[in-house]
């Protein structure tokens, strides 16, 4: 179809849409008047030609069933554009908002242009806004009941990303919910921890995972423990903030340039590492004011980081170079904060004013005193707040941003179970602090459904059971064709020993299984030393040489001196990791032999363990089960360096339970292979089917989720196997491992000696 | 045979870190075999050199490595102008005339090699030369001492539970700091405060051991960077040099411990 504007400005119908337009309108005189007051003002700021394309495109959305108000709506940001716009912007707006009215209704086209509207300056060129406004116009084609979801975020969204990044951002929650409209709109809403994740990855652009590892690793070193960082899209959030044991890492900083990200994430990792192990206990909140608040934050901030540059000087280079506030005589909180700030974290700085002074000197007297007593610091606090109040110096707790830009905003520091109800200010500021922490820190869970009452049912877990975080993975998600960074937590719980007798009993009963092992072993064993001959070092002499060697010297001649024969024993490289599924569906009895699909599978690892360490292979094995994707559960069962033995007790204390998030389960046994330097490298994951999570709706999703794990292990130079057990476990496992990497074994019972043979045939030329 | 070359002369400097001088004489009056396990660069071959001129024995130290043969520890036939001569290994010098054997890291040697060592740590204190045909009996003064780093062990590279067990064993680990900055500051002559930087910076990176490194900055490690401070060197390209450089060529660890000697200093 030929768009409006461009019919209309065809030269048959010359300058006569405007007329046309008018004659039309007549009947409705209010409108009739505001139309010809706009087209008075576009005429006065372009060519004819255009003023008539322009008419052409209000007729054409008047024709769209927009309705005066829709049309008040564009005039009126046109009012504020004319002065600095382009025609072709201008005509991009009205053609938009004509898609948009058709397919989403006038209403929420007016919502739409209104929102656009608000953000737009007096005199910009509008070019931003036209292309913000035609995505939304492409949203609408595609479906339109998005539209209006999304407009109730608006502002939350197009702070955290520019136009291509919103387009992507959109494109994601199409691609998620192709269907359900309920999902859709808790995406477009920004109601869905999903549609929050998806935005700070599109708005990117200073990332804070790239700085993970690095961070990771200098906070072991420096303090002994390890961050736990979750990076959050969400516009209250403007500085980091402590959450539990949780650090929230705003996506988007506003202001940070990209060269000073690396030294600012260090900055703000290593400062909540500060708080994590000295400031012991939080602060009651009482009766304080918002004002006393952000005071007990800012000293408290001092405080820890000095008592981490007593041990680490050098750190007060890194934060104290981050600090930008001049000194000067401004007596607002921001500027006054700002240089305490700086003067409590520099000694040398110098700033005449006389309440930073005094603060100062109260600081610098009770750390010297006792810089482990943490009370003194709401005392002074209090001391200093109650002068700001003399000094009539307001403070606006809602626009109140900590500084400089690495600090948390010190909500995390503060026992909110003890307010005073009367406390009206510091209650509001409670209410922020639990915001997003309830949501991110309990939920956790990627496809959050949109109502709270569908909250996905993690299996109950006891607080202090958690497992410690070993590794952040990626996930693949199939229909946004992309890894989503960071998005599965692998925690480690250490094994439960059980008691061995059982699991020892069925080892020694096995004894037929284990002979046929052994005889493949000694097989295995037999690549036979070659012999080095002529060699100037060996074990052994070479005699064919030395003879030789004789003759020369009997003839005077000069003998060869490589007499020596080494041998060398072409020796098998080969390790072996072993991947254990221990879901609750390996609790199913196996037919016929009282023992379960989980403990016929532990007596086949003891075995193969076993087979291995007569090989000489290096062998770890780890149990894997996930609770949702904040809770993928790694039990390491035996470690490259640990004898098999020491794997008996945990794989006779493994307990059935929870699901199957087979694609993490791999990244993480890849990332365990992989580091190590062997000619051939096996993963092997044996597992009783498809995998399946508590927060996942689709088994597709983590098929392809596998899928693409596995394609990634074999890039790392792996070799990945499926052992797939039970009846039509193996079309499962191939389609995830392909059909030749993938072993059925139907008869769980036949596991043991099948798992060691398996081996055998994959590793032994 | 001579073996005045093996003689400690000057007293090897050695801070002691516990009951280890004491354990050693007791254990060398007994001649019961000793295991000195403990991370590398930890100041155990030290220690050996220490205690060998304290009882004033000589000491013949053997490095293990992979390529070790038995031979490369008993001996061989070598040829010369008239045929074939046997020549006596480093293991049963020390065994024939008595001086302290030192094979440090034992484990980098194959298990086949290590195995030559059994009958000299029972009662039979022998050393059969199946080449030759002979049994070495040891000398009285003959002991031997072994080292061993667990952290290092693999299912590959361990000993066997039949070596280990011949062994009484002392535990070494880094001195504790203020005993390790001693240690850094005479070893590379450099002042206390810089020792107490460094000896910082190792104790962080330690805590990296298996977590990036396989072990963090040795006292080893230390006194070269000290060293190199001494000549001249900045702090942090010493660290840099001896440290990071050295211990990884992974880019976040090393970032990491470049953020670690930033930190220190
Ligand atoms: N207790 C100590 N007393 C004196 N010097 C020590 C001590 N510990 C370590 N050193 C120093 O550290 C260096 C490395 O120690 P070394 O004995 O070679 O380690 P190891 O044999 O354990 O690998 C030594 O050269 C020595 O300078
Ligand atoms: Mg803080």
């Amino acid at each position: 179809m030929v768009p409006a504007s461009l019919r209309l400005s065809a030269p048959d119908e010359g300058a006569h849409s405007g007329d046309v337009l008018a004659r039309r309108l007549a009947g409705r005189p209010e409108l009739a008047a505001r139309f010809a007051a706009a087209r008075l003002l576009v005429a006065r700021h372009v060519e004819v030609a255009d003023a008539d394309m322009w008419a052409g495109s209000v007729a054409a959305l008047y024709d769209a069933n927009a309705g005066p108000a829709l049309l008040e709506a564009l005039w009126s940001l046109e009012t504020r554009l004319l002065p600095g716009t382009s025609v072709p912007a201008l005509l991009a707006l009205w053609s938009a908002t004509r898609t948009l009215c058709r397919h989403a209704g006038a209403a929420v086209a007016r919502r739409a242009v209104e929102a656009v509207a608000a953000r737009v300056h007096y005199g910009e060129d509008g070019a931003h806004l036209a292309a913000v406004l035609r995505i939304l116009a492409g949203l609408a084609e595609r479906a339109a009941d998005a539209v209006a979801p999304l407009l109730d975020a608006f502002d939350d969204i197009v702070d955290a990303v520019d136009a291509s990044g919103l387009e992507a951002w959109i494109a994601d929650g199409l691609a998620l919910h192709p269907a359900d409209r309920r999902r859709r709109a808790a995406y477009f809403r920004l109601a869905d921890a999903a549609a929050r994740q998806r935005l700070a990855e599109r708005a990117g652009a200073i990332r804070y995972a790239p700085h993970e590892e690095r961070l990771r690793k200098v906070t072991r070193a420096l303090f002994g423990f390890e961050p736990e960082v979750r990076v959050i899209a969400d516009r209250g959030l403007r500085r980091t903030r402590l959450a539990g044991g949780l650090l929230l890492m705003p996506a988007r900083f506003t202001d940070l340039p990209a060269a000073e990200a690396p030294t600012t994430f260090e900055a703000a990792v290593l400062h909540a590492a500060c708080h994590r192990a000295f400031t012991t206990t939080r602060f009651a909140v009482g009766r304080m004011k918002p004002v006393q608040l952000a005071l007990v934050a800012l000293l408290e901030d001092a405080r820890v980081e000095r008592l981490a540059t007593r041990r680490y000087p050098g750190l007060a280079r890194l934060w104290g170079g981050l600090h930008h506030a001049p000194a000067s005589r401004i007596q607002t909180i921001p500027s006054l904060f700002a240089r305490l700030a700086r003067g409590l974290a520099d000694p040398a700085f110098a700033d005449g004013d006389g309440w930073i002074a005094k603060a100062r000197r109260l600081f610098d007297d009770a750390f010297a005193a006792d810089p482990a007593q943490q009370s003194f610091v709401p005392e002074i606090a209090r001391v200093i707040g109650h002068d700001l109040g003399q000094l009539r110096i307001p403070f606006d707790a809602k626009g109140y941003v900590v500084q400089p830009l690495y600090r948390d905003d010190g909500l995390g520091l503060f026992d909110w179970a003890e307010t005073d109800p009367e406390n009206a200010d510091a209650l509001e500021l409670m209410v922020e602090a639990a915001r997003i922490r309830e949501e991110e820190v309990d939920a956790g869970s990627s496809d959050a459904p949109a109502e709270p009452g569908e909250r996905a049912r993690a299996q109950p877990r006891a607080e202090d059971e958690e497992g410690t975080l070993i590794a952040l993975h990626p996930e693949w998600h199939h229909r946004l064709r992309a890894e989503q960074p960071d998005h599965v937590t692998v925690r480690l719980y250490p094994a439960a020993e059980g008691a061995t007798d059982p699991l020892r009993a069925r080892l020694a009963v096995a004894r037929g299984v284990r002979a046929r092992i052994d005889a493949l072993v000694r097989r295995a064993r037999l690549d036979r030393p070659t012999r080095l001959r002529r060699r100037m070092q060996g074990d052994d002499l070479d005699l064919e040489a030395a003879q030789e060697a004789m003759q020369a010297l009997r003839l005077r001649e000069m003998p060869d001196p490589r007499i020596h024969m080494a041998k060398h024993r072409q020796g098998r490289d080969v390790a072996l990791m072993l991947l254990l599924d221990i879901s609750q569906s390996t609790a199913d009895p196996v037919a016929g032999e009282g023992e379960t699909v989980l403990s016929t599978a532990a007596l086949s690892v003891a075995l193969l363990g076993e087979a291995l360490a007569g090989l000489g292979d290096p062998f770890a094995a780890d149990a894997f089960a996930s609770n949702g994707r904040a809770d993928v559960r790694i039990t390491p069962l035996k470690n490259f360096d640990e004898r098999w033995e020491a794997a008996l007790p945990r794989l006779a204390g493994l307990q059935p339970a929870y699901s199957t998030r087979l694609g993490a389960a791999l990244r993480h046994g890849a990332a365990r292979l992989a580091s190590r330097a062997h000619h051939r490298r096996v993963l092997v994951v044996v597992t009783d089917g498809e995998p399946s999570d508590i927060d996942v709706e689709e088994s597709e999703y983590l098929i392809e989720d596998a899928k693409h794990a596995v394609a990634r292990a074999r890039g790392q130079g792996l070799d990945v196997f499926c052992v797939a057990l039970g009846e039509a476990a193996d079309k499962a496992g191939a389609a995830m491992f392909g059909r030749r990497n993938t072993f059925g074994v139907t008869r769980v019972s036949e596991l043991p000696q099948r798992l060691a043979a398996l081996y055998y045939q994959l590793t032994v030329r | 045979m001579n073996l005045d070359q093996y003689a400690i002369a000057e007293e090897p400097f050695y801070a002691p870190v516990a009951e280890e001088v004491v354990l050693f004489e007791a254990a060398y009056a007994e001649r019961i075999p000793l295991m000195l396990k403990g991370p590398t660069g930890c100041g155990k071959t030290r220690f050996v050199e220490h205690m060998a001129w304290r009882l004033k024995r000589p000491l013949i130290t053997v490095a293990c490595h992979e390529d070790m043969t038995a031979s490369d520890l008993v001996g061989r036939y070598l040829l010369d102008a008239d045929g074939t001569v046997w020549r006596d290994g480093p293991l049963t010098e020390a065994v024939r005339h008595g001086a302290i054997c030192y094979l440090d890291e034992i484990v980098e040697a194959r298990q086949d090699t290590t195995v030559v060592i059994h009958p000299l740590t029972d009662e039979r204190r022998v050393l059969p030369l199946d080449k030759r045909n002979e049994l070495v009996a040891a000398h009285p003064d003959f002991f031997l001492v072994i080292s061993y780093n667990p952290g290092y062990q693999s299912a590959v590279k361990d000993l066997k539970e039949s070596t280990k067990q011949r062994f009484a064993a002392i535990d070494f680990t880094y001195a504790h700091a203020d005993r390790e900055t001693a240690i850094v500051a005479q070893e590379a002559g450099i002042a206390l405060d810089i020792a107490e930087k460094l000896v910082r910076i190792a104790s962080a990176s330690r805590n990296l051991g298996g977590r990036g490194l396989d072990e963090g900055a040795s006292t080893r490690t230390l006194i070269r960077a000290g060293k190199l401070i001494a000549r001249g060197i900045g702090i942090a390209q010493a660290c840099d040099m001896t440290i990071v450089s050295a211990l990884t060529d992974d880019r976040d660890t090393r970032g990491a411990l470049r953020s670690v000697v930033s930190a220190c200093l």
